[in-house]
Parts: structure tokens; C-alpha cells; sequence
């Protein structure tokens, strides 16, 4: 049984921990690996490190993944349900398919490996090729096909080296063509479930920008084809203490040499969590690493992640430190325009519209339209496509500085209305439509006044025939 | 039925009825078959389009216009084309210069009978950008041997000195309050109706000095209330009325929510395609009414630079809230400062 467990080893990629117990006392590193491996006597293409000290950041990651269901983050009652899935719905040679969805590192991917191990699952996992591979008769095959081909054809034979009972596709990483071509990515479904015989499981990172849950599988389509859905809520703080606790512990003994894990930065790092097991687990291994000056590493919390509203809030509501005779603003004017670099016009639209909320006095609003006015005249000026970067830098300023005192209250921001003429105008006035794109003198005249004259003159039913060659000065 | 603007609007360069000494030149420039590039200004309403139609159809007899529907709404005929190019915003250059070479390389086909060029017009090049006029000086020099180019503004002051070289000159004064009267009365007379001549010249005062406009009054008089009377009500347009109820706002109160109630009235008038510079000229003119002298000087600096920079910016209302903003500033000190006086 050791021996055939050893065999199959070299073509598992991840989770090889067992090792780490089962390997005698010695330290050894990569450069070593071929000479403890022939030493050990097993096959001699096993190529994963039997390591006690482990170097590496990914190995860390790997020493420190869940091994049994109880250390998952994942609570006990979604477990069950994941459980509940994997023992009565999924059948073998039979079509099913579940959707973990939950914000990101909140231990979805970690929690349907482990609980697939233990029911004797083995996971195949879809990796979207970066590298196009061009077939015979220099045909490229494109995603979705080989994407289709992973989802029916190829993993219906079995592992001949595989020991495990049943199989579980797992995508995680799916091919961008299907963000686009949604009714490709459902006739693919269609197709899966008259044919298909593997279970797949699709994790779907939820937050932000990506909207896979509404966009690819909406409750119609889920209910269309009966598929399960299991929602994971971010990590709790007691489980994250747990969590962490565990992992201090593999971190301590397997990597002292290079980190130190004090209790007082695990709290640091509890005190930071916002429900991200994986983002907390890197902080916790670069705040522990050691460093030759012991320098004090400062601790970082991932990035957030700035809406548009929030952006405008900020800056029309700026907030103030007063260091000793200075200040500075809580928000930074130059993060938030990094902020929004990509859509500068747009927030700059935005502000103006909503900048007049918060402002107490008529002489601070000069100096803001002022500054907002000739952030317009830079921005149009399409020659150089650095220049709006200024510009939105120069207008977040130019507004923080100038509002020192902001009006308080409930403000919610507005979108900036168009200023182009609108449609139904042309529906009310019954009027040509050439005439409505002109902005100019002549049209708006002649457009007023035969409104008039039409409705006076009781004709509105009889459009007027206006001759192009007469609709002149 | 057409509008009495369309339907008594002179077809032909002889029957124009003012400028005659004008339009007798016009003709005889066009009898010689060809004709450099042509810049037609004056103020609206004094007749520059008409001439160039005139001029167009001496040049081709009756060919029909037909409307040609682009990215933006050109008319056009077999011999000439008319674009707006200003309703495309900063991106007028591109268009300017693609319309202008699809139509300037195409060589009329049968030169023999016709004329061996054709024309483009395009109306308020004061709106365009100093990039699109840059684009059509070149254009202008490379297909003179296709193509004339008819330009229309209000003022020769922001086309480019270069594009004015480039063409003849042709001033269109407005007409003057007894050009206009004469013309109100015809049209009356061919339409059968009697006009009081008290009534004649109150409509070709209010219309200032602009013929189209007085012709739409004098219509939208007729409809409302026939047989004219001498002091019967001259409907002005809406927006002037507007713009100026506008301008009373700035000056009976001067906080930022005051602007903010000013700024949806701006929208409103910019959504019903009311032209910027006619709010800002409408505005400047209202509020300088309650200022001395050296207040009159400084806001009309100020009304200058920010319809200056409206032209280069792409988002009017930034320009025309900044005006009312700096107005407020200006107007809120000058009143402190004079009730500081006072007491």
C-alpha cells in the first residue's frame, strides 16, 4: 500500500504534507532532493522534496493547507452541506454540478479539495492554457473547445495510476470567451448534461467587478438545469483564530528558520481580517520573516477596493488630521486619483455635479468651478493622453484644498445628467430630427416658433413638410 | 403647409430683396463660371444662407437636394454638400477632412455641361476647433481644382487668419428696421392680410435686427390674434424669457444652493438645444444691469474667458456654473462692501 501510494506520487503537483511527518530528521534542501529521494529507496522519479525545512514560499502555503475537514475555515454547517452533495447527489456516471460561490480567500477551493479527498474523490482541475496550441494543418484550437473537450470528453477515462474510487472536476479559472459568449457557455451545459458523466464543481469567486453568479449561472439557468448552490460566507473571526493558531504552529516548526511567529503579530493580523484566510496568511508570513536589522515590518491589509461613489465621497467630504501646526487629509488626493485614472472624465463629471453639497460658502464654490472649468479645457485636449491624469489629479486637489470645512449631512451622489438634447423633445415638438442635432441659433428659432404657430393654428396632426432646401437661414 | 420663413425666402439672386448692389455682383462673379472659396459672414438672421442657396443654384439650376444621412446630417445634392460639422464636438476634425476629400476626389462625370467643380458648405465654422480649420486650410489647397468650399459664420473673428486668407470675403450686414418692415408688409400683401405699420416696426425692433426671427414673430402674431392691432403682444421665445429669470436668480441671492437650483435650469436649457453662447451672452446682459460701471468691466472679463474656454472644453455647464459662480463671488463682495459703507 506505502509502496503503491509512492508510486502514484510524482504526478500529484500540491497537498504532498504526509511526507513532511514521515521524513527522518534531516535538513535538507533542493540542491539535496535527488540524493534523499535515491536514499529513501522509492522510485526514482519522485521528484517532490521531502523537506523538513521548507524554503520556498509556495511550499509554506502548501505546509500550512487544511489537511482534514476539521481544520477547515469553512463553517460546520456548509461543510454539511458540501457533504451532503458530494454523498447523496453526485452519482456515479452521472451529470451534476455544484457552485461554491463566495468572496475571495474565504477557503472554497480548500474546502472541496479536503472533503472530496476524504470521500474518495479524485480532483482534475481545469487551468485555462495561457499558450495557444496550434493542432495539425495550423488550426488553433480555441478555449472553449478544449474547455468543452475537459468537460465531456477527456476525463471520462479514469487514471489508470489514480487510486481513487470516483473523479470530481473542479474549474475555478474559467475561459474568458464565456464572459462574453454567455449562450455558448449554456448550450455547453446542455450538451454536458445529456453526456457528460463526471461531476464538476465551479467555484466562483463573488465581489468586486466579477458578477460570474448573475452573469453565467442566473437562477433561471440554475433552475434550468438543477444546479446545487452552496454560498460561502467569508471567514469569522473565531475561525481565523483557530485557523491561525494551526498554522503558527506548522510555520514554527517547519520554517524557523526563516520566520518567527510572535503572538503579537497574529494578533496584528486578526485585528486587520476582513475575512481573507489567504491574504492573512501572507501577512502573517511577511510581517514574521526575518530580517538581518529586525526592522519592524508594518503590516498591510489587501488593497480595498474604491467604488466610484465611495471615491466622490471622499473627496467632496475631505477629512483632516491636525499634526502640531500641520495637517494632512486621511485620504490621500493622489491615491484616490490612482484610484481613477482609467475613467478620468467620468469622475470629474461626478464631481461636479456633487461637489456643491458640501460647500458653506459662495467664494469657495468660485475658486472649485474655476478649477473644474479648466480641468475641462485640459481634458479635451486629445493630443496627449497623460494630460487627464494631471487633470484629475489637479481637480481632487484643487476641490480637497479649497473645501476646509465641509457641510456635514446626508448627501447621496448624483449622476451627472446629459446635457445633450434629449429624445423626447422630438416626440413632444413633432419636429424633424435634423433640426434637434443642431445646436445653432437659426434651428432653435425656427423651432420654437413653428411649435407655436402649429399649435395655435390647430395643424398638429398635419406634420409640416419641411423641404431640406428651405430649412435654411 | 410651410412656414412663411421657407415659403417667401428668395430662390434666386435676382429676387433678393436687400444687398442688391450685393447680389448683382454675386451674380456676375458666377456668370464667369468659377469662383475662389467663399466666406460668408454676419450676424444671424441677415441672409447668408439664402445667398449661398442662390448662389448654389445659379451655379446648377434646380438640381433637387436630397438628405444624406451620416454620422452626422449633411444635405446634399448632386453638386453640393452641407455639413454642421460643429454637432460633432472636439471630433470635428476627422469629419471635416473625410467629408471634404470623399467629396473633393470624385471628379463630376460628365464635366462637359456642367460646372467641372463641386461645392461644399459648412455652416458655423466659428464652432469649429482650431485643429479641424488647420485640417481644412490643407484640403482647401489640395482639391481647389474639385472643389469650392462655401463657409458660413457669424463672425470672422474665431475663423483662423489663414483659412481667411484662403477665401473671398462676403459680408451679409442685417438688414436694416426699414429693410424689415418693407418685407413684413409684402409678405402681408401676398398673403392677403393688412399689417398696421405701427405693428411692423415694433416687430422688426424686438426681432433686432434679425429677419428670420421677425418673419416667425409676424407668423406667430397672425395665429394668435387676427386682424392685427398696433399694440398687440409680441410673443418673444421662451428661452430669452428664461435666461433671464435666470439671471434675476444670481442676482437675488448668492450661496451654493442658489447655484445648485441655477445649474438644473442651466441643464434645461442646454437639453433643449439652446446655444451656449446664447445663454452666456443672455445672462452677462441681464446681470450687468445692476452694476456700476467698474463691476460691468470686470464680469465681462469674466464672461470672456469662460465662454473662451467653453469653446475649448467639451462640457459646457462646467463653464457657464463657473460664470455664475465668479458673478455670485463678485456680485456678494461688491454688495458687502457697499453696505459696509452704509453704515
Amino acid at each position: 500500500m506505502t509502496s503503491s501510494k509512492q508510486d502514484s506520487s510524482w504526478f500529484m503537483s500540491s497537498f504532498e504534507c504526509e511526507s513532511i511527518k514521515k521524513t527522518p530528521d534531516v535538513k535538507c534542501n533542493i540542491s539535496q532532493v535527488s540524493e534523499t529521494s535515491v536514499s529513501d529507496g522509492s522510485s526514482a522519479c519522485d521528484i517532490i522534496p521531502e523537506k523538513k525545512n521548507v524554503n520556498s514560499l509556495s511550499g509554506l502555503l502548501e505546509a500550512c493547507a487544511p489537511q482534514t475537514s476539521s481544520e477547515l475555515v469553512v463553517s460546520r454547517q456548509k461543510q454539511r452541506e458540501i457533504l451532503d452533495w458530494l454523498q447523496y447527489k453526485v452519482r456515479k456516471g452521472k451529470p451534476a454540478i455544484l457552485i461554491l460561490a463566495g468572496p475571495s480567500g474565504c477557503g472554497k477551493t480548500a474546502a472541496i479539495r479536503v472533503l472530496a479527498k476524504e470521500n474518495g474523490f479524485n480532483i482534475t482541475e481545469w487551468i485555462t492554457p495561457i499558450d495557444q496550441i496550434i493542432a495539425e494543418n495550423n488550426r488553433i484550437t480555441k478555449q472553449g473547445e478544449k474547455f468543452e473537450e475537459f468537460l465531456i470528453r477527456v476525463t471520462r477515462y479514469g487514471s489508470i495510476l489514480s487510486n481513487y474510487s470516483s473523479r470530481l472536476l473542479l474549474v475555478k479559472d474559467f475561459p474568458n470567451v464565456f464572459y462574453e459568449d454567455k449562450e455558448g457557455f449554456y448550450s455547453l451545459l446542455g450538451r454536458y448534461f445529456e453526456i457528460g458523466r463526471e461531476p464538476i464543481v465551479f467555484v466562483c469567486t463573488e465581489g468586486g467587478s466579477l458578477k460570474l453568479l448573475q452573469t453565467l449561472f442566473s437562477s433561471s439557468i440554475r433552475e434550468k438545469f438543477g444546479i446545487d448552490l452552496i454560498n460561502v460566507n467569508s471567514v469569522t473571526q473565531t475561525a481565523m483564530k483557530n485557523a491561525l493558531k494551526r498554522i503558527v504552529n506548522i510555520l514554527n516548526s517547519t520554517a524557523g528558520h526563516m520566520l518567527h511567529v510572535s503572538q503579537h503579530k497574529v494578533n496584528e493580523i486578526l485585528s486587520n481580517n476582513i475575512g481573507d484566510i489567504r491574504n492573512a496568511l501572507l501577512n502573517l508570513i511577511f510581517i514574521s520573516l526575518k530580517v538581518p536589522e529586525e526592522q519592524e515590518n508594518k503590516c498591510h491589509i489587501r488593497e480595498e477596493t474604491l467604488g466610484l461613489l465611495h471615491g466622490i465621497g471622499r473627496v467632496i467630504n475631505p477629512k483632516r488630521i491636525q499634526i502640531e501646526n500641520n495637517w494632512k487629509f486621511v485620504h490621500d488626493p493622489d491615491e484616490l486619483a490612482a484610484f481613477f485614472q482609467s475613467q478620468a472624465t467620468i469622475f470629474l463629471n461626478f464631481l461636479q455635479e456633487n461637489y456643491l453639497n458640501t460647500m458653506r460658502d459662495i467664494e469657495k464654490v468660485d475658486v472649485c468651478t474655476n478649477i473644474l472649468s479648466l480641468a475641462d479645457v485640459l481634458n479635451s485636449e486629445w493630443r496627449d493622453s497623460n494630460l487627464n491624469k494631471v487633470t484629475l489629479s489637479f481637480g481632487i486637489r484643487g476641490l480637497m484644498v479649497t473645501n476646509e470645512t465641509p457641510v456635514s449631512g446626508w448627501n447621496p451622489v448624483r449622476k451627472p445628467p446629459s446635457d445633450q438634447v434629449s429624445d423626447v423633445l422630438v416626440w413632444k415638438r413633432m419636429i424633424v430630427i435634423h433640426d434637434e442635432l443642431q445646436r445653432c441659433l437659426a434651428a432653435v428659432e425656427i423651432r420654437w416658433y413653428e411649435s407655436m404657430i402649429n399649435s395655435k393654428s390647430k395643424n398638429i396632426l398635419k406634420e409640416p413638410v419641411v423641404d431640406i432646401e428651405e430649412i435654411i437661414e | 403647409m410651410s412656414l412663411w420663413v421657407d415659403k417667401y425666402r428668395p430662390t434666386s439672386l435676382g429676387k433678393l430683396d436687400y444687398h442688391k448692389e450685393q447680389a448683382e455682383y454675386l451674380k456676375n462673379m458666377i456668370q464667369k463660371g468659377d469662383f475662389p472659396h467663399l466666406l460668408v459672414y454676419g450676424p444671424s438672421g441677415a441672409g447668408k444662407k439664402t445667398r449661398v442657396m442662390c448662389i448654389i443654384r445659379e451655379l446648377y439650376g434646380c438640381g433637387t437636394p436630397s438628405k444624406k444621412k451620416l454620422e452626422i446630417t449633411t444635405i446634399s445634392s448632386n453638386y453640393h454638400i452641407e455639413v454642421n460639422p460643429s454637432d460633432v464636438g472636439i471630433h470635428d476634425r476627422v469629419v471635416v477632412m473625410d467629408l471634404v476629400k470623399t467629396t473633393a476626389q470624385t471628379h463630376q462625370i460628365d464635366p462637359s455641361g456642367q460646372k467641372e467643380f463641386k461645392v461644399v458648405l459648412l455652416t458655423n465654422v466659428g464652432q469649429l476647433t482650431k485643429d479641424a480649420q488647420h485640417a481644412l486650410r490643407r484640403t482647401m489647397e489640395k482639391y481647389v481644382a474639385t472643389c469650392r468650399l462655401i463657409l458660413c459664420a457669424n463672425s470672422t473673428s474665431r475663423v483662423l487668419p489663414a483659412i481667411r486668407s484662403r477665401c473671398l470675403g462676403i459680408r451679409v450686414p442685417a438688414p436694416s428696421i426699414s429693410n424689415i418692415k418693407n418685407i413684413l408688409h409684402s409678405i402681408c400683401k401676398r398673403e392677403g392680410l393688412t399689417l398696421p405699420d405701427e405693428l411692423a416696426k415694433r416687430l422688426a425692433e424686438t426681432s433686432g435686427r434679425n429677419l428670420r426671427r421677425a418673419i416667425l414673430m409676424l407668423e406667430a402674431c397672425k395665429v394668435e390674434q387676427y386682424p392685427f392691432t398696433a399694440d398687440q403682444n409680441i410673443t418673444e421665445p421662451d428661452w430669452q424669457v428664461y435666461i433671464r429669470n435666470t439671471a434675476s436668480m444670481m442676482v437675488s441671492e448668492q450661496s451654493p444652493k442658489k447655484l445648485l437650483a441655477i445649474r438644473s435650469r442651466l441643464y434645461e436649457l442646454l437639453t433643449h438645444a439652446i446655444p451656449c453662447d446664447l445663454i452666456f451672452k443672455g445672462l452677462l446682459q441681464e446681470c450687468i444691469k445692476n452694476c456700476d460701471l467698474q463691476l460691468k468691466i470686470e464680469i465681462a472679463t469674466v464672461a470672456a474667458e469662460y465662454e473662451h474656454r467653453m469653446h475649448k472644453g467639451s462640457k459646457p455647464i462646467f463653464h457657464l456654473e463657473a460664470f455664475v459662480a465668479r458673478f455670485m463671488a463678485i456680485y456678494k463682495k461688491f454688495i458687502d462692501s457697499s453696505l459696509e459703507g452704509f453704515v
